[in-house]
Formats: C-alpha cells, sequence, structure tokens
C-alpha cells in the first residue's frame, strides 16, 4: 500500500488533491470579491462551504467552474491548472455544478435536460438518462417539460445532469435550500450514496447549519472574500470568527 | 385487393388519423410534382416562389429558431449565394447543379468567417453585427475594388442555361432537403444542444455544451442552405444587383414568415412560407405602397399576440402533439 | 494641413450631434437591457418633424429641435405603453424582432406619408471664417446644443434623485426594485428619454443636411458604430464615440471619398466587435 505524503493540515502534498484553488483572488472594479483565497477539496469527501451572504461563496465556485476568471491565483482540478480554461472544458474534465437558482432548461422535457449533457461519443446516453432518472425518483417525468416539475424534483434533475457527464466533482450551491424536509433528506442521501459508492467529491455551499453538522466532513467559512476558518464541522463551529460572523456584533 | 382487404383498409382510415395526414400528404406531394403539367406558367412560377420562400425561412429557423441568436443579415448568404453561382455559372462556364452548389458552399464559408468572431460575444453583439454587415454588404459589392468580379453597382443581367422544369424541380428538391435537414438536426443531439443554447447558453456551458462550435455549426449550415436556395432564385430572376442580392426586404421575409409558422419548430417555416406566398399574390397587386408598412405591422402584432407564431400556438393549446419534429 | 483642421473640427461639430442620438440608444440599453433597433427611425422622425415644423409653422429650427425632442418623447413613451413594456425582460429575441417591426413599419410609413424625396431645413446664419476656410455657423450652434443636452443629461443623472434612480436602475434592477423604485416607471422614462435624446439630434440633423425616410437604417447604423465604440451602456462612451466617428467620416470623406467613409460605420462596428467588444471604456464579461 502506498502512503500518501500529507502535510499539517491534511492536504495531500505532492498536490494532487483533487480540486485546489491557489491564492485567488478576484475584483470587481472596487468591490474585492474573492482576496487571496486558498483552498483544497479533498477526493471522496463532502466539503461545506459557509458564510454570509456577500462572502464570495458564489464567486469562488464561479472562478472553479470559469463563469469568472480569477485576477490572480491559480486553480488546479487533479494537479492540472484550470484556471484559464472556459467552463465547457472545465465540465468536461469533470466538474460539475449546480446553480442557486435552478438552471435547468423549462422548455425541454426532462429527459431532453439530460440528453444535452451527453457525450457525443457515448453510445448508450439514452440508457444512461433513464437509469439517472431512476436514481432521482423521475422515470415518471421523463417527457414532461422540465417546467412543470415542482422546485424539488428540478434540484433533483440539476444534480443528475451533471452526472451524465461523469463528473467527478460536484459543486452544489444550495442544495437544501426551497425544498421540503423530505426532499432534503432524498438529495443528501442521494448525495452520499454517490459519494461512498462512487467515490465523488462535494463541494456544498449551505445556509443551513444542520445540513453542515450532519453531513460534511470538512468546512470552510468565508467572510468578505477571505477564508476565516477552515476545519471539521466541530471546529468551525466552535471557531471565534465564525461565531462572530454569525452571531456577532 | 379483394374485399376482405378493402374492408380492412377502410377501417383503419376510420381509426388512424394518421393515415390521413399520410394521404393528404401523398396527395400534394404528388400535385405540387406534376404541377408544371397540368397549371398554367404563371402559377408554377407562384408555387417555385413558394419553395424559395420554405427553403428561405426554413435555413433562417435553423439558426435563429433553434439557437435564440437572432439573425438580421440573412440576405448576406443570399446575397453571397447568388452572387457567387451567378458568376460562377455567366462567367466561368461551370454547369448549373455545381454553380449553385458552390453557391450554397460559398455562403457557408462566409457564415463560418463570419459566426467565428460574431458568435464569440454575446447576443446583442450578434443581432446588430449581423445588420451592420447586411447594411455593409450592399455598399462593398459597390465598390470599385470588387467591380471586376461582381460587376458593380448596376449588377448585370443573365439566363443561366438552365431550363424552367429544371428549376422549379431544383426549388422543389431544395426546399424539401432543407427542411429535412432541419428536421435530421431537431431530432439529434446536435439539436437538443441548439436548444440548451436557445434556454440558458451559460448554463448550457456548465454541462459541457461547446456553444460557439455548436453555434457556427448552425450558423453554417443555415447560411448554405441560404446562398442554395438563393442561386435558383436569382437564376430565376435572371438578373442581380447589390441592391437585390442584399436586399433588406428579402432579409426581412423570412423573419415575418418563421415568426408567422412557429420559430423554433419543424413546420412552422413551411406553414409561414405558404402563408405569405398566398399573402404576397393578394396584397401586394392591391395596395403596393403600403405592403411593407403593413408587413411592419404584422411582425409588430405577431411578437405582442402570437410570440412563438401559429404552430407553437397549437401545441400550447395541447391541439399538436409538443414533440420536437413538428 | 488646415484642411485636415477643419475636417477635424467639422468631425467634432458633427459627430456631437451624432453622439447625442447615441446616448439614447445606451441608455436605453444600460437601463432596460433592449437594443432599440427602431432608434434610427426615432432619429428620422426627429428630423422630420423639425422640417415640418420650419416648413408648414415657420418655426425657428432651433426651437423646433426642441420640439422635436418632446414629440419624440411621446412617441417613444406611446410605444412603451402598448408594446415595448411586454417584451422588456423576455427572450432578447422578442424585443428585438418587435423594435425591428417598429422600424419597418416607421420607415415605410414615412416613405408613404413623406414621399422619397430629399428636404432640408433652410437656417441661414451664414459663415464664419476658419483657417483660411468656412465653417458654417449653423454646425456651431448644432453643437453647442447638443453640448447643452449632453450636460444636462448628465448633471440630471448624478445629481437629481431621478436620475439616481435611473442609474440604481441600470447597475441593478433587482436591487432598484427592492428600494422602492417603480421598475416600470423608470422603463417608461428611460426609453422616452432615449426618444427625446434621438429626436433633438433628429432635428439637429435636419439643420445641417438634407434628410430622407431612408436615413434612419443609415443613422442607426452609425449609432451602433458609437455605441459599440464607446462600450454599450456607457452614455459618456457614446458622446465620444460619437465624435470619433464624426472625425474618421470627415476626415475620410476627406481623402477617400464620400462612398468609403459610408463603410467606415459598419467597418468600425465589426473592427470593434472582433478586438475590444467592451469599447474603449466599457466592461463586459465575454459569453465563451
Amino acid at each position: 500500500m502506498i502512503s500518501v505524503d500529507r502535510d499539517e493540515e491534511g492536504r495531500l502534498k505532492d498536490g494532487k488533491n483533487v480540486l485546489e484553488v491557489q491564492n485567488v483572488t478576484k475584483e470587481f472594479g472596487s468591490l474585492v470579491a474573492l482576496n487571496n483565497v486558498s483552498i483544497w477539496i479533498e477526493e471522496g469527501k463532502i466539503t461545506g462551504l459557509i458564510g454570509p451572504n456577500g462572502a464570495g461563496k458564489t464567486t469562488l465556485f464561479n472562478v472553479i467552474t470559469g463563469q469568472f476568471r480569477a485576477d490572480k491565483g491559480k486553480v488546479f482540478f487533479r494537479g492540472k491548472d484550470i484556471t484559464k480554461l472556459k467552463p465547457y472544458q472545465i465540465a468536461r474534465r469533470g466538474i460539475g455544478r449546480t446553480w442557486q437558482v435552478i438552471r435547468i432548461f423549462p422548455n425541454m422535457t426532462v429527459i431532453e435536460n439530460l440528453m444535452t449533457a451527453a457525450n457525443l461519443r457515448e453510445r448508450n446516453a439514452g440508457e444512461k438518462a433513464l437509469e439517472l432518472l431512476e436514481l432521482a425518483g423521475l422515470v415518471a417525468e421523463k417527457d414532461s417539460y422540465a417546467g412543470e416539475l415542482s422546485t424539488g424534483q428540478q434540484k433533483f434533475l440539476e444534480l443528475v445532469r451533471i452526472l451524465m457527464f461523469d463528473a467527478d466533482v460536484m459543486l452544489l450551491d444550495e442544495v437544501a435550500a426551497g425544498i421540503n424536509p423530505t426532499e432534503q433528506l432524498a438529495a443528501l442521501n442521494l448525495i452520499h450514496n454517490l459519494c461512498d459508492q462512487k467515490g465523488k467529491t462535494f463541494f456544498i455551499v449551505e445556509h443551513d447549519m444542520d445540513v453542515i453538522m450532519e453531513h460534511c466532513d470538512k468546512v470552510i467559512c468565508l467572510n468578505f472574500g477571505e477564508k476565516i476558518a477552515e476545519g471539521t464541522p466541530k471546529e468551525v463551529q466552535n471557531n471565534e470568527k465564525v461565531i462572530q460572523v454569525y452571531f456577532g456584533a | 385487393m379483394n374485399k376482405s382487404d378493402k374492408l380492412r383498409l377502410a377501417e383503419k382510415f376510420k381509426t388512424d388519423k394518421r393515415l390521413w395526414l399520410y394521404a393528404i400528404a401523398v396527395i400534394v406531394l404528388a400535385l405540387l410534382i406534376a404541377l408544371p403539367r397540368i397549371v398554367n406558367p404563371y402559377l408554377c412560377s407562384v408555387v417555385f416562389l413558394m419553395f424559395i420562400y420554405i427553403a428561405y425561412a426554413e435555413a433562417w429557423n435553423i439558426m435563429t429558431g433553434f439557437t435564440g441568436y437572432i439573425n438580421f443579415g440573412f440576405s448576406v448568404f443570399a446575397g453571397i449565394g447568388g452572387y457567387a453561382s451567378a458568376i460562377l455559372i455567366i462567367d466561368h462556364g461551370i454547369w448549373w447543379p455545381v454553380g449553385w452548389l458552390l453557391g450554397g458552399v460559398f455562403a457557408s464559408i462566409g457564415a463560418l468567417i463570419l459566426g467565428s468572431f460574431m458568435l464569440r460575444l454575446r447576443g446583442s453583439y450578434f443581432a446588430i453585427g449581423m445588420l451592420v454587415i447586411l447594411l455593409a454588404s450592399g455598399v462593398l459589392a459597390t465598390t470599385k475594388y470588387l467591380t471586376p468580379l461582381t460587376h458593380g453597382g448596376y449588377g448585370f443581367q443573365f439566363v443561366q442555361p438552365v431550363s424552367d422544369l429544371e428549376m422549379y424541380y431544383s426549388a422543389f428538391f431544395i426546399s424539401a432537403a432543407t427542411v429535412f435537414a432541419a428536421y435530421k438536426i431537431i431530432t439529434s443531439s446536435f439539436g437538443a444542444k441548439l436548444l440548451a443554447i436557445r434556454e440558458d447558453e451559460e448554463g448550457a456551458g456548465s454541462i459541457g455544451i461547446n456553444t460557439t462550435k455548436e453555434k457556427i455549426s448552425a450558423f453554417a449550415i443555415s447560411g448554405f442552405f441560404a446562398g442554395l436556395a438563393a442561386s435558383v432564385f436569382f437564376a430565376f430572376q435572371n438578373y442581380i444587383d447589390p441592391s437585390s442580392a442584399f436586399s433588406a426586404w428579402y432579409n426581412s421575409l423570412p423573419i415575418i414568415m418563421v415568426l408567422l409558422g412557429g420559430i423554433g419548430t419543424l413546420w412552422g417555416p413551411v406553414l409561414g412560407a405558404v402563408i405569405m406566398i398566398f399573402v404576397e399574390e393578394f396584397f401586394w397587386s392591391i395596395l403596393p405602397e403600403t405592403y411593407f408598412m403593413a408587413c411592419g405591422a404584422v411582425i409588430v402584432l405577431l411578437v405582442l399576440l402570437l410570440p412563438g407564431g401559429i404552430i407553437t400556438w397549437f401545441k400550447s393549446r395541447g391541439i399538436l402533439p409538443r414533440t420536437r419534429a413538428i | 494641413m488646415e484642411v485636415l483642421i477643419i475636417a477635424i473640427v467639422e468631425g467634432i461639430l458633427l459627430g456631437s450631434v451624432y453622439g447625442l442620438g447615441a446616448m439614447g440608444l445606451s441608455l436605453i440599453f444600460g437601463i432596460m437591457g433592449i437594443i432599440n433597433l427602431v432608434h434610427g427611425e426615432f432619429l428620422m422622425l426627429g428630423a422630420f418633424t423639425c422640417f415640418w415644423l420650419w416648413f408648414l409653422l415657420g418655426m425657428n429650427p432651433i426651437g423646433a429641435t426642441f420640439v422635436a425632442m418632446l414629440v419624440i418623447a411621446a412617441l417613444a413613451a406611446f410605444l412603451y405603453k402598448v408594446a415595448i413594456f411586454r417584451v422588456v425582460g423576455k427572450f432578447p429575441l422578442l424585443s428585438r424582432v418587435l423594435t425591428f417591426g417598429l422600424a419597418i413599419f416607421l420607415w415605410n410609413f414615412s416613405e408613404f406619408a413623406f414621399s422619397s424625396t430629399f428636404r432640408s431645413v433652410n437656417y441661414p446664419t451664414g459663415s464664419i471664417g476658419f483657417l483660411g476656410s468656412y465653417l458654417s455657423v449653423n454646425k456651431i450652434i448644432c453643437f453647442v446644443v447638443a453640448l447643452i443636452i449632453a450636460g444636462v443629461l448628465f448633471a440630471s443623472l448624478k445629481w437629481t434623485r431621478i436620475g439616481k434612480a435611473l442609474r440604481a436602475a441600470s447597475q441593478n434592477p433587482r436591487v432598484a426594485l427592492i428600494s422602492g423604485i417603480n421598475i416600470h416607471r423608470i422603463r417608461l422614462l428611460s426609453y422616452a428619454m432615449g426618444g427625446a435624446l434621438a429626436g433633438i439630434a433628429g432635428g439637429l440633423i435636419a439643420i445641417q443636411w438634407a434628410i430622407c425616410p431612408s436615413i434612419g437604417q443609415d443613422l442607426i447604423l452609425k449609432c451602433f458604430a458609437m455605441v459599440a465604440l464607446g462600450g454599450l451602456g456607457s452614455l459618456p462612451g457614446a458622446l465620444l464615440g460619437g465624435v470619433f466617428l464624426g472625425i474618421a467620416e470627415s476626415v475620410g470623406t476627406m481623402y477617400w471619398g464620400a462612398t468609403i467613409a459610408g463603410v467606415i460605420a459598419p467597418l468600425t462596428v465589426i473592427a470593434v466587435f472582433i478586438f475590444r467588444p467592451q469599447g474603449l471604456w466599457g466592461v463586459v464579461e465575454r459569453v465563451d
């Protein structure tokens, strides 16, 4: 068995953490959305991202997935520099994301939504789509227009759609928001399922502290574009700066 | 057929509505094919024009209807096709089917080149840019640098070595080919990606679709059929000059037809073209001065009242099935 | 050399008037997010309004331009209330085709109503000597009027409450809505203002050049060039873009003749789109 070299923070030393953000700064005019942020994500785990509104969480996601380009710093995926790649290239390498405001294609059917994410070379795209629909509990709805689904169903659709192109790392922006507790549980079960059985990696933004506490292996907290805490859920929960941000004056 | 077979067939016609559709389609097609032999030449030319309109409308729809990127420069490709084919056939003696095909090819190349920089930008820029290019094309065709090729601002007259019958059937074939191409696209995963771009381009990018490449492909295909149909059209006109090649009217015409029939659908453009031919035949002779004005008003009304067009309205009401193949 | 300076000066004088019209286009795009394809016809109708007021009523041409401003603002407001408001914020295709259709309608209506002969406003204010040649005072007056209007516009955007509301709406419509600004009135106002700018610019053009209904097509092309140069949505950019274009056309006509100069506007647009789509001043994220 090959032992992997880790540093004091647990980060894989050879830099091959599945996802690594190094010293990223992103500015919009005079607004500094991300200030020298460095994070690393471990494969096969669920990492949470918390912070008040405007802290830069979605901006961080956007930088990772290529919608924004970092002004300074780099983003690495499996050791390769993806900082300057376009979003579709990053997606094709295996990073998928969902959005704060659901972004499925409302005027296309459920199965068509999945087919748009299929690789051209994939021969069994149709079968794969049906399997994913089963996972999401949407097989009965496969020919309905996606816009007609309930919010919870749409969230599931958005989630399994990124599995169509075999995303290994999935960035989920507020996956638990706007859906009822039963659906939340189902979604989180699905996430754990994918994590444990298929080794997928999750990086999720959440406002619901219970979700973070119960389901994340590691938590990162941002505020005003800077990382203020990082560690296990318990550690972060008890971190002074975090407490101040959420409850303090 | 014996008696029981006939009974079974009659039963089928009673129960299966689609059989009626196929029967009607066959009759219509047979009529169109036999038309030159049964009606006068004028009527034939009207139907001929209808074929061209169908091709124009469907070609425009392939770009704008499927990707949502509004192409305000359709005439650029019609113009390129018309000029290229006329120049090749008349000035260089190329055989007319090849000349026409090359007209389409040149238009397609034009679309590739223009698209390669226009389509990297947002839809706003594309819309403006194509309009600008159209307005500029007319000017460019008259400049002294290109006159030896394009015969300058006065254009040139010609008679291509094509018979009327050949033109008629070519137009028929080309319109069918354009509709068939649109069908192939919309039922394929390429088409799904295009529709995704129309729905949400950024979202499409985030699931791995190379939106620029797909847009340029659609644009090139659209340009090809536009140029091809235009080649036949100008062969019929026996005349081409910058203002008719890069005509603002034939630029807006596909927009009206597709808007009317159903944008982004398969048969919408066909329906729009058929309606347009009727409208043109009747109203153009009655009120020529206000015709264009009325068309502008019709565009406005369509956008306000029936933004998706007739077929889309039928689909939303459930009168037509919502499958993409319609 | 003097000839060049004169060409440049004339370019600045004319370009500022063009830029006024372009500012209207930029304003509408910045606040409502729609490309107002009927803007050229607003300019053309503004020109004709000024002409008819002068021709039929003997009104002073400068006064007529101010009336034209109000008339076109009213027309724009009317169009907004009746048609345009329905397509703001929906699929961009709708607003583009709608304004396109309106442009076709207004253009052909004008051809029908006014016929396509050229008209011009006769405003004899003489000319002044300048560097060995003559500069028409008309052009100087129009330039001054354009600057005054632009100045008033900038000042009101910066200092009045409405101006601040407009700026807020252009930067972040959703937040503006939450903070109590009536977004519908803002949009109506901005569309009307865009029309007003086009109206007065058109009137100023009528004073200097011969007009006919088809100038709308030509003018919108120029507006695109100016707005592209300045960055979609930037008002000072549009004005400066106008000056730039005016100089380019003026100098271009001098050296290469009017035909080539006519290609300058479209070439500018294409060049800007290829090399610097955000304009010389603006900031825009590209799609890819």
